[in-house]
């Protein structure tokens, strides 16, 4: 058994070796191929986490008016508490609410002369309630507006974000969905390219195969190295995507962590992270769809 | 030892070979003749398990080959060895190379290898031209290549499908001769050709085909088409 086996790797390596060029295109379809499913993977892990950053903003402002008691705004703010779906409520004061106002609005001179001048001394006292779960966000907004606390309620915003949130899945189940029909139109290419190019070095080697059936090899013994061959396509694949990946994520890094904008969020660190994960995915990937293919080729010619 | 019996071989509508039936003993020497399209090539075909018949059984050595499965197969190919007219040997690997190569695929190890190869190609004459490749070698010495791979896994049976075809009368006795020898070892040999004068100086057993049947089988026959 192991000396067999280690023939038929030596036949596989020859076989690869032997036939380069056909191997180099199958190797670059195959990395291609793995490429654009590690990149997808890498865009909708980004897109998730963009995702959950924004989501981790959302929340609901109440704005109270001037004439509401502090003690019910106290209130409401540990009803709110209380609830499963709240995970945390913060209370704004007006000397609060003044000092993000003055701090948003540090470089507009104009605005910046009024607030001196004693104008918005009187900013609405606010509640901001952060969610579980954006989807939680109607329900909380609904349960506010109920008596007796509506009346003491100057506004609530949550309309606004909720519609840029729906117009972000939006584009992001797009993004996804193209990605994922982009993948298993080059997982196809690559298919058939694999699957020509085992065929192409059968028939290179019918006569080899015609031998060795005559002196009474068996099926796996001619097959394995075929197998092999659509294996090793796979595993260089990787090895060439996970440099190029590397690379690529060396130099575009810092433009997508500036993008996704969320504190103490790397990009660099986070494709790290994962590196080992999707390189196992690569090999996984790309071993099996070489192996199949000329498994499959294997044994329509050799019928 | 080799039994066919009512056996039929269709492609399509028309009948390669139709209701043979004949016994070859241990230790014949059996030559099998007729004019192409006779149904010789069909007959080897299905004596090497390469075609099934349509009808009949093939018995050999107490076993019916048409019932084999493919896993079986490869095991049954050892058992049996065969010599075509052009050769078939793999033109990048030495004389050594290519008989040591069935064993390799019958996954004998090196020593087996190297206790076995040597003395087949002393049989076959080819023991100083071990290290040479086939293109340096003369028809009837790339022929005793095929022989000697064919021996290797010391069969019972050997099969040769007009292994003198491409060889000039010198060359073509000398392969006679090897097959005489190798008779005379104990093995059945089953040698299919078109050369008269090798079947008229043989006489052994002649069986003649024509249109797919039997029309001669004689113990010391000639060539009588």
């Amino acid at each position: 058994m192991g000396r067999a086996f280690l023939r038929v790797i030596k036949m596989g390596l020859v076989d690869f070796w032997r036939n380069r060029w056909l191997s180099l295109a199958a190797t670059v379809m195959m990395a291609m191929t793995i490429f654009t499913i590690a990149l997808f993977v890498l865009l909708n892990v980004s897109i998730n986490q963009t995702a959950k950053t924004l989501q981790d903003k959302i929340d609901i402002a109440v704005y109270f008016k001037n004439e509401a008691p502090d003690n019910q705004i106290f209130e409401l703010q540990n009803l709110l508490k209380s609830r499963d779906d709240v995970k945390e409520v913060q209370y704004i004061s007006h000397e609060e609410a003044l000092k993000r106002f003055r701090d948003r609005s540090k470089y507009r001179n104009t605005v910046q002369a009024l607030l001196d001048q004693g104008f918005g001394s009187k900013l609405p006292r606010s509640l901001s309630v952060k969610a579980t779960d954006p989807k939680y966000l109607d329900a909380i907004a609904a349960f506010i507006q109920q008596p007796p606390y509506d009346t003491m309620i100057e506004s609530i915003s949550h309309q606004e974000t909720k519609a840029l949130i729906d117009k972000y899945i939006q584009t992001t189940n797009f993004v996804k969905q193209t990605s994922l029909i982009l993948s298993i139109l080059f997982t196809a290419i690559a298919i058939l390219i694999i699957y020509n190019t085992i065929s192409m070095t059968i028939f290179t080697r019918k006569e080899e195969i015609g031998i060795m059936q005559l002196v009474g090899a068996t099926a796996w013994y001619i097959k394995f190295p075929f197998i092999l061959e659509g294996m090793m396509y796979g595993a260089l694949a990787t090895i060439i995507t996970t440099i190029v990946l590397l690379a690529g994520v060396r130099g575009a890094a810092p433009s997508i962590t500036n993008y996704i904008n969320s504190p103490g969020f790397d990009f660099e660190q986070f494709f790290l992270v994962f590196l080992p994960l999707i390189t196992a995915l690569e090999l996984l990937v790309g071993v099996v769809i070489g192996g199949l293919c000329s498994y499959l080729a294997v044994r329509k010619q050799l019928k | 030892m080799i039994e066919f019996i009512h056996v039929t071989k269709k492609y399509g509508d028309r009948a390669a070979v139709s209701d043979l039936s004949f016994f070859i003993d241990r230790n014949e020497f059996v030559t099998l003749v007729g004019p192409s399209g006779s149904g010789k090539s069909t007959l080897i075909k299905l004596l090497i398990a390469e075609e099934k018949p349509t009808k009949g059984q093939i018995v050999v050595a107490g076993r019916d080959i048409t019932t084999l499965s493919s896993r079986e197969l490869p095991y049954y190919r050892r058992k049996i060895g065969v010599v075509f007219q052009d050769y078939r040997l793999l033109p990048h690997k030495t004389v050594y190379e290519n008989v040591a190569f069935a064993l390799e695929v019958s996954n004998e190890s090196s020593t087996e290898l190297k206790d076995k190869v040597p003395p087949i190609l002393e049989l076959v004459g080819l023991k100083d031209k071990s290290k040479s490749m086939p293109d340096e070698l003369s028809g009837g010495e790339r022929q005793r290549v095929s022989i000697a791979r064919a021996l290797v896994h010391e069969p019972k049976l050997l099969i040769a499908d007009e292994p003198t075809g491409n060889l000039d009368p010198i060359n073509t006795w000398e392969i006679i001769d090897l097959l005489f020898k190798i008779n005379k070892k104990g093995t059945i040999v089953v040698l299919a050709t078109h050369d008269k004068e090798v079947v008229d100086a043989l006489k052994k057993r002649v069986i003649t085909l024509r249109d797919g049947k039997i029309v001669a089988d004689q113990a010391k026959g000639k060539y009588i088409l």
